[in-house]
């Protein structure tokens, strides 16, 4: 039973990456804009770290002063986190077309089902990951934490992934609809842009930087910008990999209770 | 159905056509557009709570950018921006509503009137204009209540307003003219993406002289940044003629532009 | 020229390579309820569209109320009332809202459309509903405030465009009587178009029969289904063994039509009226008739001996089973 489970997860877990593959308006969107994004910020951006550490003496961007090393991770988790939301939508699009129903139907365990899903979400990641290294060495960036310091960034990333890809299940198993799925795409927009992914908290002040300082994203960015910015530290990669990571537990645990509601409620 | 009323000759019949005029066509058009805010408030909402969001998330995010002598005042800085954003996603409104009515055949029956072409531009954008207002006050009761000074007082907050509806036509014309070119709602993210791109490549975030290579010299050709030099004339400063005129001057270009634009779509599509 | 309501010569639409409308000729008398009749992308639409100026010829040329519909396109607005197919209405506005605007787009006078507008809802029983948002209303609602607003400037020549699609039986017999009112009491010219063969046959006076663009047949109903020939009368006969006898005596009524098993159908060359002579003719013989069955031409038969095919969706109307001779 146990290796038919492992079956059946690696088989929907395949389904799952293939569609998303065969698919590039899902994955290019979630490459391209990061990084045009990221084109603008550090051009209009990039003197700032200079002029703070000439005029006050202070690197809030890092000992090098280099705001495209800084921008690493702000790119890198806003790619995660829009291309996560697809895993979402390709759920409630087979919630949609019925798809899901013939899958519960069959005596596949119901964590295979989301697993499955979620596994696409995840490997897009770490892929993107991955990319985005390669994108920003070609542009000058380096991790300062070396292999060690880089290996945490995928890992976060696919963590991450897994955590708002079982969010935007959860979402979709609630509500079956694509629109509502996608609908959370400006509320991630907040989320990321009320923390330190594209700016240091340091430098805010009030309110706002009072939600910065607690977004549970600011402890993950922090973390893996650790590793990027000073080096590789054991602690500040466990908040990298553990932040995301419980998020994840969270978010499966809560798509399995929204799962057995629904499938209680008919 | 009853046989009732109707029965008039046909010699009543010519009494009932007064001139088609443009001026009550233009009205009623616009005042479609703004009742129906009250009746699709899903597509208006989003226009009144970006702009807030805008300029809560860049002047908090990049309040930090005050030393690195960008600004003195973030809110001031990002009012300006938040509201001129704002008005140009209304203009694309415009655009929006022609996508869907083109789509359900409801412009149909606007394109076989007897009405004057030119109402069909004049309508939605004196909806345009007078949808922007709504994020244009709301926004700027955000940004004073938030901290922002006003040092050119009543005419800052006139030549922001210029700046905005100026924008918001801009793209509305431009949009009505996508609009009945694509014929369906595909044309939406090339209306959206016009948007970004504008604003974006000029100075919406920072000042010039932070910016380096492509973005400087993108933004300091890009017409835009004149107009958030006309938009922020009375809030980073006193308002002076010689941070407007360029403004002005690239507001009524890009209106001509973008009017002769939406009049070529349209008209090509009505033999 | 002449000073026909509508009146089309040599119409071509392509778009593209391909010719939506292949050289179409029309001529509408003033009064006449003409009727434009084609399956599914046959050009109906296509030709409504130049003939009301919502789209330019590709070559050929139209006049509608006396106007060029290219060169003086504003004055045939001026003139034309439009349905269009599916009740282009947006579902957001109320009826009095639709009718008011479309009001001002016609250049009415504010308070001529205000009672012009009562009238028409009034008319299309449409009273109670009127400050109700259109989502609200049916299908058969939004239809009658579609003719409502293609009436409300008064127009001579009025358009409508597969006006009953998808509406119920009670709807549809509600909107015929509703054109046959406008076209008798009031003398408006209507041009619609269907896909229905009932709907052209009841109200039309003469229809177009197009397929592929082209017009195929054009006349008259009765005429057109004289012109396809005799009646078909299928007759069984209770023992198998008589079968040839039967067919021998039928014979001498017709040409033998093609029949499924065990039926023969002959074209009677005397018409309905014959009919009796066949059944006193067996009768002689000592056949016993299981069941007999006259078939007149329909339109779809008359679409069938044009084209080759039946017509979409009307294959209830016409006979499947002896194959479209």
């Amino acid at each position: 039973m146990a290796a038919s489970t492992l079956a059946q997860t690696v088989a929907l877990s395949r389904r799952s990456v293939v569609n998303i593959w065969r698919q590039p308006q899902v994955w290019v969107p979630s490459l391209l804009f990061p990084l045009l994004f990221a084109a603008l910020n550090s051009a209009a951006l990039g003197k700032v770290p200079g002029q703070l550490a000439d005029r006050f003496g202070i690197h809030p961007f890092g000992p090098n002063d280099r705001f495209v090393d800084f921008l690493f991770v702000a790119t890198l988790t806003q790619g995660v986190l829009f291309g996560s939301l697809s895993g979402g939508s390709e759920l409630a699009q087979d919630i949609e077309s019925g798809f899901f129903d013939r899958l519960v139907t069959t005596p596949v365990a119901r964590a295979s089902i989301l697993v499955g899903r979620l596994a696409g979400s995840a490997a897009l990641g770490a892929v993107q990951a991955l990319v985005f290294i390669g994108i920003f060495f070609a542009f000058g960036a380096r991790v300062a934490g070396g292999a060690a310091g880089a290996l945490v960034l995928p890992v976060a990333a696919a963590l991450l992934a897994l955590a708002i890809g079982g969010l935007a299940c959860a979402m979709a198993i609630r509500t079956g609809s694509v629109e509502a799925v996608q609908g959370a795409f400006p509320l991630l927009f907040i989320t990321l842009f009320v923390s330190s992914a594209f700016f240091p908290t340091v430098l805010m002040k009030g309110w706002y930087r009072a939600v910065a300082t607690h977004n549970p994203l600011t402890y993950m960015i922090d973390g893996m910008r650790h590793q990027v910015l000073y080096g590789f530290d054991a602690g500040q990669a466990a908040r990298a990999v553990l932040v995301p990571g419980a998020l994840a537990a969270l978010a499966i645990g809560l798509c399995l209770v929204t799962l057995r509601s629904r499938l209680a409620s008919r | 159905m009853t046989a009732v009323g109707l029965e008039r000759g046909r010699a009543d019949h010519d009494s009932l056509l007064g001139e088609t005029r443009t001026w009550p066509v233009v009205v009623q058009l616009a005042r479609r557009s703004v009742v129906l805010i009250t009746r699709l408030p899903s597509a208006f909402i989003p226009s009144v709570v970006f702009p807030v969001f805008l300029i809560l998330a860049f002047s908090g995010s990049f309040n930090g950018l005050r030393g690195a002598n960008a600004f003195d005042n973030a809110m001031s800085w990002y009012a300006p921006l938040a509201v001129i954003q704002g008005a140009a996603f209304v203009g694309v409104g415009a655009g929006f509503s022609a996508n869907r009515e083109i789509e359900s055949g409801f412009y149909d029956r606007l394109l076989l009137a007897p009405a004057p072409t030119v109402s069909l531009l004049l309508g939605p954008a004196l909806a345009t204009v007078l949808r922007a207002l709504v994020p244009l006050v709301t926004v700027m009761v955000v940004a004073l209540l938030g901290g922002a000074a006003v040092p050119g007082g009543a005419l800052g907050f006139a030549t922001l307003t210029l700046a905005a509806m100026g924008t918001a036509l801009i793209h509305a014309f431009w949009c009505l003219g996508l609009a009945y070119r694509f014929k369906s709602q595909r044309a939406a993210p090339v209306m959206q993406i016009g948007v970004f791109v504008t604003n974006f490549l000029a100075t919406a975030q920072v000042p010039l002289h932070l910016m380096t290579g492509w973005l400087h010299s993108v933004a300091r050709v890009n017409p835009m940044t004149n107009v958030f030099r006309l938009g922020r004339a009375g809030w980073v400063e006193d308002v002076r003629w010689e941070n407007c005129w360029g403004g002005v001057l690239a507001l009524a270009v890009f209106i001509s532009l973008s009017f002769w634009f939406a009049w070529r779509g349209l008209k090509r599509m009505i033999p | 020229m002449s000073n026909l309501p509508i009146e089309a010569s040599g119409l071509v639409r392509r778009f593209g390579t391909f010719v939506a409308v292949d050289h179409v000729d029309l001529a509408v008398e003033p009064g006449e309820v003409f009727g434009f009749l084609g399956p599914n992308g046959a050009g109906k639409s296509t030709t409504v569209r130049m003939l009301t100026t919502l789209l330019t010829p590709s070559e050929g040329s139209a006049r509608v109320a006396g106007f060029d519909v290219v060169r003086d396109a504003a004055k045939v607005r001026r003139a034309i009332g439009v349905a269009l197919q599916d009740a282009a209405i947006d579902p957001l506005m109320t009826g009095n809202e639709l009718l008011r605007l479309q009001a001002t787009l016609q250049g009415i006078p504010r308070a001529a459309a205000a009672s012009r507008g009562a009238e028409l809802l009034e008319r299309v029983g449409l009273t109670a509903a009127a400050d109700k948002r259109v989502k609200a209303y049916s299908g058969g609602m939004r239809r009658r405030l579609d003719l409502a607003l293609a009436l409300i400037h008064q127009p001579r020549v009025l358009f409508l465009d597969e006006p009953t699609t998808g509406l119920d039986p009670t709807s549809r017999i509600a909107l015929w009587e509703e054109v046959r009112y406008l076209n008798r009491g009031l003398g408006t010219t209507v041009l619609l178009t269907t896909q229905y063969l009932e709907e052209a046959d009841q109200l039309a006076g003469r229809i177009a029969i197009i397929d592929g663009g082209r017009i195929v047949r054009e006349g008259r109903p009765a005429e057109l289904k004289a012109q396809v020939g005799s009646p078909t009368l299928r007759v069984e006969v209770e023992a198998n063994g008589e079968q040839d006898k039967a067919a021998a005596v039928l014979a001498g009524f017709g040409e033998a039509r093609p029949a499924a098993d065990g039926v023969l159908a002959v074209g009677l060359d005397g018409g309905a009226a014959s009919m009796a002579d066949v059944v006193r003719a067996l009768d002689d013989v000592g056949i016993t008739v299981a069941s007999m069955e006259l078939h007149t031409p329909t339109l779809d038969d008359v679409f069938a001996d044009a084209t080759g095919r039946r017509l979409e969706g009307a294959a209830g109307d016409g006979d499947g089973d002896d194959g479209a001779g």
